[in-house]
Formats: C-alpha cells, structure tokens, sequence
C-alpha cells in the first residue's frame, strides 16, 4: 500500500513525526496496532520496520512517532514530504479495553510513549474516563507528548534517570510509590517501554490485581505471521508478537525469559 | 492461453491486431502448474496468511512451512537479524505437526485453485518415512518436497544433506514411502551440488529444487554476543543469488530430472535468470517479508518479459543462457 507522507518533522534530537495519508489505516487502526513501513527501495536495508500506530486524525491521516537507533531509522528519517510510503497494515491485536473501567493508568518508558497517545485518545471518548500517565526516560529530551496528554486532561507523572525533568529515578518506581495509596480497585494498567520496565510493571500490577496489558517488541521478518522470527516465550508456548501481540495480557508472558 | 483480439484503429482504418498471451504454464515432477512461480517453505506461512495480499489463485504452487510428525516448537528467539541485503533465521523449524496441519489448515487451503505441496523433515530416517506416510493420500495434496537439510540426531546432528550415504538412505526411504511426486530440497553447505542433484535423481526423486539457506553468522559488537540465539542461522535473501544462480546452473546441467531454482528472487528479472540457466519454476522466499505481492508481480514481470520479446512459451527461456 501507498501511504504520501504529508509532513516528517525531526521533534527533538533522535525523534521523528512522520504523517501519513492514509485512509485505509486510518478507518481500521486501533490502539496498540502497528504498521510495517518499507524504509528504503533498495536492498540494504532489506525487511519491513514495525512501528506503532501514533494517531489518528480526522482528515485521514496517521501518524508514526518514532527515534533513529539504527540503519532503517536513519534511513526512514530521511524520507521527504510529498514522497509515497511503502505501508502496510493496521496489523496484530491492539489493547483491550473494559467499558466497565473508567479509570486508567498508561505507563510508558521512553519511546514507548509511541503506541500509548492513540489509546488516550480512543480511552477519552468516553468522558467518564480519567487517565493517569506514568512517562519515564534518561533525560528530559526523551520525554515526549506531554503537551498531547495535558490537552486530554490526563494527569502526568514524569520520571529521568539524570532528574533533568519530574522525578529523579525510573518510572516504575514513580508508580510503586502511588500504588500504596491506592484503594480503588476498578483500574487498568497498558505500557510499552523497555522489557526491564514492562517486567517491573507487570510484579507491581499482579501485586495489586490490576489488570495489566503490554505492548512488546521483537525483531520482525514478515510482520504477519508467516516468518515465525518474532516469538516470545508465553505461558503456553512461543506467542507470535506480530499477530498474537504486539499487546499481551501481562499475565500471559513467561517473563523470566523475556 | 487464451487468445486476446483488440480492435484499434490506424489511421481511420479498423485493423484487428491478435495479441497471444505467452503459455507460462510449466510441468514439474508430474505436477501441472499454470506457471513456474512457487512460494519457497517457511516464508509463506500455511499460505492463508497472505490471501489478504494476493490472490492465491494466482500462483503455480504453494509450498508450505516444513512439516514434522509431531509438532516442534523451534528456537528460542531471537530468531531472525538482518544483514546487508540478506537475513538470518534459525526458527528451528516450528510447526504444527502433520495431523494439526490435515485437520486445521488443508480445509482452508483446497478451495484455491493452486498446487499445494508440503514441504516436509524429520530428526531421523524413519520419521521423515512417518511424515511422508502420514501425508500420502490425503486429499489436496499435490506432491511433498522433502527438507535434506535437517541435523540427523541418529547421527551426532550431522546434517542429512551434506552426507552422500545418508542423503541418499533418507530420499530412498521416502521414494518407498509415498506415490506422491517428490522435490528433494538441497543444501547448498556442501562442496559439490551436482553430487547430491545425482542422489536425488538416482534415489527416485522427481525433481530437486535448491537452494536451501547458506549456514551463517551475525554477531552484535556492543554486547559482543551472537544476533541469534542459536549462533547460527540461515542466510538468505538478495546476498545469497549469485550462489543460487550459479548451483541451480550447475545442477540442471547435472541432471535430467527439473531443477526448481530458489535463492534471492526479488523480482521477474531475478527469476528469468534462474529459467535461464535451466530452472524450469523457482520458489520466492524472502522477498515475501519485503513485499506481500512478490509472487504476482514476478507472474505478471515474465509475462511482459516474453511478450516483449515476442515468446509465446516459458520454454523458450528454460536453460537458454548463452554461453
Ligand atoms: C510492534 C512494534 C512497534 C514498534 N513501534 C515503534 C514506534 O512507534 N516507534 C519507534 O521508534 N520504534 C518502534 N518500534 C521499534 C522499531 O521497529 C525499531 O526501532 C526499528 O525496527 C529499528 O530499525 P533500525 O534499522 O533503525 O535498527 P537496526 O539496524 O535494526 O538495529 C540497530 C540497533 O538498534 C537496536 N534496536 C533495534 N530495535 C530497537 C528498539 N526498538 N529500541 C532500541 N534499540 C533497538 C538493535 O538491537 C541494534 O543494535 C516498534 C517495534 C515493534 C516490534
Ligand atoms: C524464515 C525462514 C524460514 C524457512 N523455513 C524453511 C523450512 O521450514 N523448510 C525449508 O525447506 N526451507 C525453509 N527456508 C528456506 C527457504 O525456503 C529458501 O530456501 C531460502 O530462504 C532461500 O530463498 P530466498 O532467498 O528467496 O528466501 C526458510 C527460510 C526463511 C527465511
Ligand atoms: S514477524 Fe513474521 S511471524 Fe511475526
């Protein structure tokens, strides 16, 4: 599929907004979904690049949020407005979410604020609901879409390893802190970040009895299903992250081999 | 193939101009196909994967994910790590086992109008004969192509395909196996190809088609550790063609039986190269991940490429290099 990139803005050192036309993904995209972006034409780099499903906007436009830790990002970054993207998608199981929870806590470690914008928006459809967002990176420069999520009204806990912004420390520390007063009990928890995190999180959550949802990453071959290349160990055998997940009910996950 | 009559009109004058759609179907090991592109074992899922895609119909086979007895769950991940124009995989053959695969997926697979053909290994002799035997007459199925490049745990894992003895033994056990047509997949690990293309004619076989993944490596210099958690993996990819190209050469000149050729084929132009040098199909592998319409639009590219060149016969290309 052919998506034109209306605009490809560098955010703030290695992060990048790319938007794409896009109706197809646009009418079928839910949160936590994903789309494999052909990054160049030749052959190096050679596969598809999995990148999350950023947002959706009303003019049938998408958009991608991601940063340059490779070949195919930097390659990817240096695609230009009015060109035609190679897309194809939206692919895998996004987040669940119970109508019956209004109240919903979004943790994210760095990048992985990516998947987690799109679920606030869809989450805030419903006016009952109250979401918290947990945003934790190195530095301040990695902390991104704050200004998204105030326009949600989401109340926001950030957290640098360096102190640069919010609290000194990691994110699942912030949010270990605010489980201790914590008595309601009609709460779910979504996060995308690094495995250390997710696995941090996912203890905490279980301790609590929250429901947990995370989105996961793997090196990806076809993105659909076909390869086998992107398995993670789960409670009953080797999952497929690209159509099993990416997002994964916490519990499901053999965590000790992630 | 059907005759296509186009008016037009030259100058005022009606003239009627008859454009013959080129024959592109091809008979391999007694399978008739409508053309020569297959899709290579392993990349192609249990082929509905990518009915969202293409239109399966389309195809001239589908060869599907290797097929054990019993199910296997493969290597732990990661599993895959791209290189320069290629990719590594050690899946380790994960599947679902002959009879899940009769029972779940087969059904969803007959309505298509394609050859199905099971790509099939096991970790010794008599379970590649459990597989075959397991497969045999089952309904939809057109002919098996059996996986040599497997480690032989009978034999300290030494891998079937790179030994002449046991290469043969296995293809010989299967042949007696099974009346179905069978491929016999190469690995191209070893020094000599046209030796192992000789012990597949000889032991029955009713084609070979190669070549299966080059042994490789990748290793990630800041945690100074293998990209794979099984070390090694498969190459395979636009790096691996020319090996392809040149094995696939060798080997048709080596024997009579066909010669599928599989190894790098991203586009029409990459296939036409192997019917060149004396593949009569080729299977696409890789180029799936990188384009989901890889298969059709190679169809579609040899289709121009002999009308272009006023052919009316994909045999008019077979083995026709010039040298
Ligand atoms: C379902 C899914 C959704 C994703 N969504 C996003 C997204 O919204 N935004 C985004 O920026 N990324 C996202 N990613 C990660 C993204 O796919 C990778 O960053 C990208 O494929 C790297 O490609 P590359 O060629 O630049 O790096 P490569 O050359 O493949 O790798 C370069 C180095 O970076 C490392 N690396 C690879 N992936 C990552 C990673 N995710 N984080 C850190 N280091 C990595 C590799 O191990 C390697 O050492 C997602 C991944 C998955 C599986
Ligand atoms: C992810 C992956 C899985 C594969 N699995 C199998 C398999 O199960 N059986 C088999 O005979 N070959 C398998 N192969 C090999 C391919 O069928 C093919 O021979 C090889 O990839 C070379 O072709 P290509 O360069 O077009 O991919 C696999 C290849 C890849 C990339
Ligand atoms: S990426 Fe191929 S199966 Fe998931």
């Amino acid at each position: 599929m052919k998506a034109e990139i209306l605009s490809h803005l560098n955010l703030t050192g290695p992060y990048y907004k790319l938007k794409l036309y896009s109706p197809h993904i646009y009418k079928n995209a839910m949160p936590g979904q994903f789309a494999m972006l052909r990054v160049g034409e030749t052959s190096d780099p050679l596969l598809r690049r999995p990148f999350s499903i950023h947002k959706k906007n009303p003019d049938k436009t998408i958009e991608i949020l991601y940063k340059i830790v490779g070949k195919g990002t930097r390659l990817l970054s240096t695609l230009v407005k009015g060109k035609d993207m190679d897309i194809i998608g939206p692919l895998g199981n996004g987040f669940v979410i119970d109508k019956k929870i209004k109240n919903h806590i979004l943790i994210a470690g760095g990048i992985g604020i990516a998947p987690l914008l799109f679920l606030a928006h869809e989450l805030s459809r419903d006016k009952r609901s109250r979401i918290t967002l947990f945003l934790g990176a190195r530095h301040k420069e990695d902390i991104l879409c704050i200004q998204n999520f105030k326009r949600l009204k989401a109340r926001i806990n950030i957290s640098t390893e360096d102190g640069s912004l919010g609290k000194q420390g990691l994110i699942s520390e912030l949010f270990e802190v605010s489980l201790a007063d914590l008595n309601e009990q009609k709460i779910a928890v979504y996060s995308c970040g690094p495995n250390n995190m997710l696995r941090e999180i996912h203890r905490l959550a279980a301790a609590k009895g929250l429901p947990c949802q995370v989105s996961l990453e793997a090196r990806m071959g076809c993105g659909i299903g076909a390869c086998l290349g992107c398995v993670v160990e789960g409670k009953e055998g080797y999952e497929k992250v690209c159509t099993d997940g990416p997002v994964f009910d916490a519990g499901e996950v053999e965590w000790g081999r992630l | 193939m059907g005759e296509v009559i186009k008016g037009s009109r030259v100058r005022g004058q009606r003239v009627r101009k008859t454009e013959i759609k080129p024959d592109l179907s091809v008979n391999i090991a007694g399978i008739e196909m409508k053309n020569p592109v297959m899709t290579a074992s392993g990349t192609f899922g249990y082929g509905i994967e990518y009915a969202p895609y293409i239109d399966l119909n389309r195809l001239g086979a589908i060869v599907l994910k290797g097929l054990s007895a019993r199910p296997r769950k493969g290597n732990p991940p990661p599993r895959i790590c791209e290189t320069p124009s290629g990719m590594l995989n050690a899946i380790g053959l994960e599947n679902i086992g002959a009879e899940a695969f009769i029972k779940e997926k087969l059904p969803l697979l007959r309505k298509y109008d394609t050859k199905i053909i099971l790509n099939i290994f096991g970790d010794s002799i008599p379970e590649y004969v459990e597989v075959a035997e397991i497969l045999d007459k089952v309904d939809g199925i057109t002919g098996l192509e059996i996986n040599i490049s497997c480690p032989n745990v009978q034999k300290g894992g030494m891998v079937f395909g790179t030994d002449p003895v046991t290469a043969s033994e296995v293809l010989t056990a299967v042949r007696n196996a099974t009346s179905l047509p069978l491929i016999a997949k190469l690995s191209p690990n070893v020094t000599d190809i046209t030796t192992f293309a000789k012990i597949a004619e000889d032991s029955g076989c009713n084609a070979v088609s190669l070549i299966n993944t080059l042994l490789g490596m990748a290793v990630d210099i800041r945690t100074r550790r293998p990209m794979l958690a099984n070390i090694t993996g498969g190459l395979s990819g636009p790096a691996i063609k020319p090996v392809a190209l040149r094995m696939v050469w060798q080997a048709s000149k080596a024997v009579k039986i066909p010669v599928i050729g599989i190894g790098g084929i991203m586009t029409a132009d990459d296939a036409i190269e192997f019917l060149l040098v004396g593949a009569r199909a080729v299977q696409i592998g890789t180029a799936n991940f990188v384009n989901p319409t890889a298969t059709v639009d190679i169809i579609e590219g040899i289709e121009k490429y002999l009308t272009k060149n006023n052919l009316s016969d994909i045999n008019q290309i077979i083995g026709r290099v010039v040298i």
